[in-house]
């Protein structure tokens, strides 16, 4: 025989082709703005602002990259962004996959208090000075632990990986081992976290997400800008622009090298805005592709089964 | 012999009392300040691009040496000060000093008179043995004294004060591009006085064709409004006000130099007249009708690619190209490139002004409640005020000796001192651009919001001082232009100053919502949206009453009054 598959009709036909370009469509509007940010980024930052690079790059010029790169504050944003990411996520996943195994146990005693007490933070929290105050009264101000240690747990994360644990894990398997002989933390370490690759690459991704792409807690908490992670910086130069010609009245007295310099300084952040866009990007970007199908299970793995 | 052995054991223990008291400040001389080490935090704000190490900025390390009070430092850096310092002002964690000269008047109101954060200062102030330097000061700066006083009377801050001789272009910076005017006959910007003058150049410029592609894509003026239309109503509006007699910093509130009085802008007629020829303008295209929906950088493009010749941008390098400004520089501020337009007047004859800010500003070292020794903190700043220590702030440790009372720099040790970092740093790294600026941002003061503190006599005089740091600085060509064209007609803005209570209350009621009122009418009479005749402009007077404009005049007008008649 020749093929194995149904004939399609000709209004089904119509419908994939149909179907064909509304998806190409969605994919163009949504690979674009990366491919505008690439031939950006390799334009003359004064070509861009006028409009005239839409497919194709406008008078070729490296130094938004060069400028980028001779930055040492930008080199230390991105170690202090991986460090953060790679220290953070460890940390969330040693706090969040115990706590979650435990809450998965149906003899944990006192397990609805303590789910209640973990729902009730998902709703209400302190507030912002509270928070300060608290972190420094920790002594944890302005040090790197500040951004990593209160960031360990994300009740949400938790409730999902419990929902795997009590599927992935049931009671019988449980029963199976303790009459074996295995201790609670034998059961744990060798036989519900082998299991629980799945559910540890999720959590790890949007834990690893999460902490490449904020700013806000070290806007908070770190006044050391050696310390900041690379958000921070790239905020930093790209506000700086806008808020220099802001700044009216301070301009009226400012003097002539001030002003060379803030001139400077405003040609150079215009240049290196897409190309630190890009470079922030790049590392998720380039891991995305390896790491897609678990985002795609994890979106469903919260979800109860039958 | 026990009466007397008791005697003297009592007359000593009296002495040693005496000598404990007044042991810690040191009052015989300005330095050291104290006697016995005392520590003091700083709340310091720094401009993250420009920082270097604590360790590295000279003039805090020259002041904890010669001082003798140890300074712990809170850096905080510009990007974060607006979120760290609602933080700290609201969870109560003080540092002991706020060296900031960014705070807004009503802040210090709230701050300072309201919630007594910020502890009154006059005691300290008006103690002429705890400050001669200050004291000094101000003799020579009344109008700072004046001006830094709250309504109750108090001063919450110390000001800096600037000399007579600060040149700098100061108030608006309206420049053209010389080859553009050279086309149209003119040799440079002192050859266009008024404002017809200016229309009729703006006009030629247009029709001219200067970048001979046959199409008439020039745009005379170039400039934006601003997503808030502060930039426009300052730099647009503002200037044309200028030359119509209002001296104004953003267009809203003005000096009107032709009745002596100062109000609110809109109000008066001058503004009417300002927005007839700015509607003119944008209806002829002489400049850009694109200003409402650009951006800063989108002008600068516009300028970028030569379509464009005349600006009145604070910065006159985003105006033109790379090459062209460095041509600029390198004719040290000449004529050649860009050309300095002179401020203009509405009829020909009449003396034209030009508004300049004051030479003080408000506010920049504030002690907060937590400070357990303000009159050590005081001192401290006191000897701020000494011309030497506050020179050093500026510039680093060079300038002058003694003899020539620190203000002409001639006889300076060119051998051992830390400028010689400067010019050692831009030969290794190559960077003949390192800006002396951001330099001394980064070796000598770091802080980013207090560029001069205390008295700044050094400007002005710094032709004389070392010309590789600060070339291609001020050279003496910029300052002779600026003396020409600007300074023989400045006058001021309006003062900064502090309002009373209840003038308070309706300022903060009313000035927001008027203010984007009228600028957004503004907008729309000069785009031509709403037609401007006598009729519309008295509608618009009128709706003005609606946001409580006249009482908001009333504020402005007898504030100005009372300063007038106090200075």
């Amino acid at each position: 025989m020749k093929k194995n598959q149904i004939r399609r009709s000709f209004g089904d036909a119509v419908f994939d082709w149909i179907n064909l370009a509304l998806l190409l469509l969605v994919v163009v509007l949504m690979l674009y703005p990366l491919y505008f940010t690439v031939v950006a980024s390799l334009s003359d930052p004064y070509a861009t602002a006028r409009g005239e690079t839409y497919f194709w790059v406008k008078d070729f010029t490296l130094d938004a990259y060069r400028n980028v790169f001779i930055n040492k504050q930008i080199w230390s944003g991105y170690a202090n962004s991986i460090f953060y990411t790679v220290v953070g996520t460890a940390w969330a996943l040693a706090v969040t996959i115990p706590c979650a195994y435990a809450m998965s146990r149906k003899h944990l005693k006192g397990a609805g208090i303590l789910m209640g007490m973990f729902v009730f933070t998902m709703y209400f929290s302190g507030g912002l000075i509270p928070s300060y105050m608290l972190i420094k009264n920790l002594g944890l101000f302005n040090k790197r632990l500040a951004l990593i240690l209160p960031a360990g747990i994300s009740v949400y994360n938790m409730i999902v990986a419990r929902t795997f644990y009590r599927t992935n894990f049931p009671d019988d398997l449980y029963e199976a081992a303790k009459i074996d002989g295995c201790c609670e933390f034998g059961i744990f370490f060798k036989i519900a976290v082998p299991v629980s690759g799945a559910i540890i690459a999720v959590i790890a991704l949007f834990v690893a997400v999460g902490h490449w792409n904020s700013y806000f807690s070290a806007l908070l908490y770190l006044t050391d800008n050696s310390k900041w992670p690379l958000q921070l910086i790239l905020r930093g130069i790209l506000i700086q622009n806008q808020n220099m010609s802001m700044d009216l009245n301070a301009l009226r007295s400012a003097t002539m090298d001030q002003i060379e310099f803030m001139q400077k300084k405003a040609r150079m952040a215009e240049a290196m805005k897409y190309s630190l866009i890009f470079i922030s990007s790049a590392p998720l970007l380039v891991a995305y592709p390896f790491v897609q199908k678990y985002f795609v299970k994890g979106v469903l793995i919260g979800s109860i089964k039958g | 012999m026990k009466k007397i052995l008791a005697l003297v054991l009592a007359l000593m223990l009296c002495m040693s009392a005496a000598v404990a008291e007044g042991s810690l400040l040191n009052m015989d001389s300005m330095f050291p300040v104290v006697n016995e080490p005392v520590e003091l935090e700083f709340c310091i704000v720094y401009d993250s691009s420009m920082y270097g190490e604590w360790e590295d900025l000279w003039w805090w390390h020259y002041m904890e040496e010669n001082t003798g009070v140890t300074i712990v430092p809170r850096l905080i850096a510009k990007d974060v000060w607006k979120e760290q310092s609602m933080i700290m002002l609201s969870s109560g964690d003080l540092p002991d000093v706020f060296f900031y000269g960014g705070w807004s008047p009503a802040e210090i109101y709230e701050y300072g008179l309201q919630d007594g954060i910020f502890i009154p200062l006059t005691e300290y102030v008006n103690d002429a043995e705890l400050m001669p330097n200050l004291t000094a000061a101000f003799e020579m700066y009344p109008e700072a004294k004046a001006g830094s006083a709250l309504p109750d009377g108090n001063i919450y801050g110390l000001p800096f004060m600037m000399s007579d001789y600060y040149v700098t272009a100061s108030g608006y910076r309206a420049q053209w591009h010389t080859a553009w005017l050279n086309d149209i006959g003119i040799e440079d910007g002192n050859g266009i006085e008024t404002l017809d003058e200016f229309y009729n150049a703006l006009l030629a410029i247009r029709d001219a064709d200067h970048n001979g592609n046959g199409q008439a894509d020039e745009i005379p003026w170039s400039t934006y409004w601003g997503t808030d239309g502060k930039y426009g109503m300052n730099y647009v509006v503002g200037y044309i006000l200028n030359a119509l007699g209002l001296a104004t910093g953003d267009g809203l509130v003005a000096v009107n130099y032709n009745t002596g009085e100062a109000g609110y802008a809109p109000m008066m007629e001058e503004y009417y007249d300002a927005l007839v020829f700015l509607n003119k303008l944008y209806a002829e295209g002489l400049i850009d009708t694109d200003m409402f929906s650009q951006t800063d950088a989108d002008m600068c493009a516009k300028f970028g690619a030569g379509l464009s010749a005349f600006s009145t941008h604070w910065n006159p390098g985003g105006c033109c190209t790379a090459e062209e400004w460095d041509a600029h520089t390198a004719d040290n501020y000449g004529d050649t490139v860009l050309t300095y337009q002179k401020p203009m007047v509405d009829v020909k004859g009449e003396t034209p002004i030009q508004g300049v800010s004051s030479k003080h500003g408000m506010n920049v070292f504030c002690i907060t409640m937590a400070c357990e020794n303000p009159e050590v903190a005081m001192r401290w700043a006191d000897s701020c005020y000494d011309l030497k220590t506050s020179m050093y702030y500026r510039c680093g440790p060079i300038f002058g000796s003694e003899d020539d009372d620190w203000k002409i720099g001639l006889s300076v040790d060119l051998e051992n001192h830390k400028q010689n970092e400067y010019h050692e740093a831009r030969e290794i790294t190559g960077e003949t651009d390192l800006s002396g600026y951001q330099w001394i941002q980064c070796h000598i003061n770091s802080s980013a919001s207090v560029g001069y503190f205390g008295l700044d006599e050094t400007l002005g005089h710094r032709k004389y001082v070392d010309p590789l740091m600060y070339e291609p600085g001020i050279a003496p060509q910029w300052t002779d232009n600026y003396t020409r064209s600007i300074a023989p007609y400045e006058v001021d803005l309006y003062p900064n100053m502090y309002f009373t209570e209840e003038q308070n209350k309706v300022i903060e009621l009313y000035k927001t919502s008027l203010d984007e009122y009228v600028i957004e009418m503004t907008a729309k009479f000069i785009a031509g949206e709403n037609t401007l005749n006598e009729e519309t402009w008295a509608e618009f007077q009128k709706s003005m009453e609606a946001y409580n404009g006249a009482e908001y005049n009333t504020v402005l007008f007898d504030a100005y009054e009372t300063y007038k008649a106090n200075a």
